[in-house]
């Protein structure tokens, strides 16, 4: 490492090895130390210069800091999403800047975009996917291909007809009561970005409804959050999100009211 | 959520056998709808008294007696076989080579429950020693490895914990009624796997023994054990005090005892010097205690630690701890469960899914055709859809003529999406996918019914291996 920041590199601080060094100097165990700091994504073991942090726990925490204002800022690359073909719609918020300010206009589409949707998309599916950038463009591009693809395979094996996949840019999470009101869902998937945080900006959730509506409560909404590769691995999600269909289909209820 | 299930744990012992009943209390600490179970507390709620061993007088294990002993035990705790969720039935010590030892397990299980049996080899009774006697809870807390002697009447069995963690698990021939003496001092019997040694010290079966012999015996068991916790050498018949295997782990520098001999290392004494006080089993127990206590404690090259549990450390261990919760998110048919016995087929690069035929075929066909096994491995890796979707493929093909079910154990929590795959491409076979659960060649497993949504397995290692 150091041969090569003097041939001109410069390390790399937003790695995630950095946040596994400990920076006590001579710890009474340094086994203690080390097994602590396994328990936990927390900052511990990090040292101290007098009553501050060391210079490198500063940066790394100003790194990790700058990677969730990054997720939150940055407009969702949608290669991806096109690649995969899903239909794109946006909700009334114009730029990241309103996303953030404005959530009550994160929530609704304009009716020009409600009778597209109604004209364009799959009517009465049992399963209606959506995909939300929500406040981490990162988590979708992360998480989408795995945990769609084993979803897709799931609903596939279980016979359910599958809606049109739809995008929504600026989208907060009750985006999916409105589709599935326009369309007549049995089940809606929303698969949003999660507000990121220190530990990582590509936190994925999954939000489920039956019969999503704009007319019930938020706690109609079944979830499984902390989706990412050292969280819950999008895999695993998506096996259970399949699951948790099937009980919400069989139980014609969701959120709160299903007992499981 | 809360859910309680109730474990037994039986211990059938060369002197003694004994029953204990834990609850273990289940709590799923997830907020979301991806459940997170396990146990939150293990509480030892009926102990048995300790019984002699019923013993037939071919020296076999008296199995009518046994069930007698086992069904008062569960009156006096006010449960019934269908009360008991899980557990374990092990035969420990030199009883586990008695030749009607398997038998007299199976039919405990008919009277005891319908709960997971592990018959135990010399290793899987040495870490369920070690968890009882607390060395494993012990080793959490401190820096440094930590060891527990479980010494009974046959057999001395060590494991060796670090952070919580078992580094090391192996067995000897030291115990406290490897010699049995008669109320007038006469050796009655010295087991052959420590004949040598007693003939060194002039001890001879129908002879009148000299206390200072027992006594140097006694201490030569002790001084064994504390040359083997600080790596100093041991001689080629000492080397063969080790049962099947020998230690792998370095020096110990802290370690506990459990066992009946523990009894005498720290609570009850002996005068050593009277005949009358150290014959009071009609063993050499309580001089094997007194020896243990006078080599280890002080001693300022080891440290001395307390254990949890003494004479019971095995059966606890049997009941609270030999139960591994699989991860929550799992792939299993109830109706598929209780499965017993199941040898373990560990592929070591499941990621090298063009390679895994042959490595399954190579390591499969040991086995009859016609046996259950279970593929265990660490995990898929970190691929994404394409690599599980040729993991799933390939274990569905390579054991798409086997009549069994296709049973699949990993680390790594991938067993929902693997399991979901595997059916896709399986139509028609009995899938078990289960994650969480670490197995190795040569174990076997068994699989209990589903509590909570998680899975009851037991690993055991080694079974009527001598």
């Amino acid at each position: 490492m150091r041969e090569k920041e003097e041939a001109g590199f410069v390390r790399d601080i937003s790695q995630p090895e950095i946040k596994d060094k400990i920076l006590i100097e001579s710890p009474q165990s340094l086994e203690m130390v080390k097994r602590l700091k396994k328990s936990t994504n927390a900052r511990l073991g990090v040292g101290r210069a007098g009553d501050r942090y060391k210079t490198e726990t500063l940066l790394k925490f100003r790194a990790d800091h700058a990677i969730a204002q990054d997720a939150i800022w940055t407009d969702i690359d949608e290669t991806l999403i096109d690649e995969m073909g899903f239909y794109k719609v946006q909700t009334l918020v114009q730029d990241k800047e309103e996303y953030v300010r404005r959530p009550d206009r994160g929530r609704v589409f304009s009716s020009e975009t409600m009778e597209a949707m109604k004209r364009d998309c799959i009517h009465d599916p049992d399963v209606q996917i959506v995909v939300a950038d929500g406040l981490s463009g990162f988590a979708i591009n992360a998480n989408l291909k795995d945990i769609y693809a084993i979803m897709m395979d799931g609903f596939a094996e279980k016979g359910y007809r599958v809606g049109t996949p739809i995008f929504v840019r600026y989208s907060r999470v009750a985006t999916m009561d409105k589709i599935s009101e326009a369309l007549g869902a049995t089940v809606t998937i929303q698969l949003i970005g999660e507000r990121p945080g220190l530990a990582t900006g590509e936190s994925m959730s999954v939000y489920m409804a039956y019969k999503a509506s704009s007319q019930k409560p938020e706690s109609q909404r079944t979830v499984v959050s902390n989706i990412y590769q050292q969280g819950i691995p999008p895999l695993e999600a998506g096996a259970q999100v399949v699951h948790l269909t099937e009980v919400l289909m069989r139980e014609k209820k969701s959120g709160v009211e299903l007992k499981i | 959520m809360a859910e309680e299930i109730i474990s037994a744990g039986i211990d059938i012992g060369t002197t003694t056998s004994q029953v204990i009943f834990s609850r273990l209390q289940l709590e799923n600490s997830s907020y979301t709808a991806v459940p997170n179970v396990r146990i939150a507390k293990k509480e030892v709620i009926y102990k048995s008294p300790i019984h002699f061993t019923p013993l037939c007088a071919d020296g076999n294990i008296d199995e009518e007696a046994l069930d007698h002993i086992l069904l008062a035990e569960y009156e006096k705790a006010h449960l019934r076989r269908e009360d008991i969720a899980t557990g374990a039935v092990i035969i420990t010590g030199e009883s586990s080579r008695k030749e009607n030892a398997r038998l007299a397990v199976e039919r405990l299980s008919a009277v005891a429950g319908d709960f997971v049996v592990a018959t135990a080899g010399p290793d899987l009774e040495s870490v369920l020693a070690g968890y009882g006697a607390g060395a494993a809870a012990w080793s959490e807390r401190c820096p440094f490895p930590v060891a527990n002697f479980d010494i009974g009447g046959g057999t001395t069995n060590v494991a060796v914990f670090l952070g919580g963690e078992l580094q090391d698990a192996f067995a000897l021939d030291i115990g406290g009624r490897l010699v049995r003496l008669s109320e007038n001092h006469q050796v009655l019997y010295i087991s052959p796997r420590i004949q040598p040694l007693a003939e060194e010290f002039g001890l001879c079966e129908g002879e009148i023994a000299d206390l200072k012999a027992l006594k140097m015996l006694a201490r030569r068991f002790a001084d064994i054990c504390l040359r083997i916790c600080l790596e100093r050498p041991l001689s080629m018949g000492e080397r063969g005090l080790f049962l099947g295997h020998g230690k792998r782990w370095g020096k110990m520098p802290a370690v506990m005892f459990s066992g009946g001999v523990a009894e005498y290392i720290y609570g009850k004494t002996v005068q050593e010097d009277c005949w009358a006080d150290v014959l009071r089993h009609g063993d050499i127990g309580p001089l094997v205690g007194a020896a243990f206590r006078r080599a280890f404690a002080d001693n300022p090259e080891v440290r001395f630690l307390t254990p949890r549990e003494r004479i019971r450390a095995t059966v606890i261990g049997a009941g609270s701890y030999a139960v591994h919760l699989s991860g929550s998110t799992v792939m299993m048919a109830e109706e598929l469960a209780p499965l017993q016995d199941i040898p373990v087929i560990r592929l070591d690069h499941p990621e090298r899914t063009e390679k895994l035929a042959a490595e399954y075929r190579l390591k499969r066909d040991i086995y009859p055709a016609s046996q259950q096994t279970a593929i265990a491995m660490a995990g898929p890796g970190n691929g994404g859809y394409t690599e599980l979707n040729a993991l799933a493929r390939s274990l569905v093909e390579m054991t798409a003529g086997e009549d069994n079910i296709l049973l699949v154990i990993m680390e790594q929590d991938l067993a929902k999406a693997l399991g979901l795959l595997m059916q896709r491409l399986g139509k028609g076979r009995q899938i078990i996918c289960l994650d969480r659960i670490r197995a190795l060649p040569g174990d076997y497993i068994d699989v209990g019914r589903p509590v909570a949504g998680t899975v009851p397995v037991v690993v055991k290692t080694l079974i009527f291996k001598s």
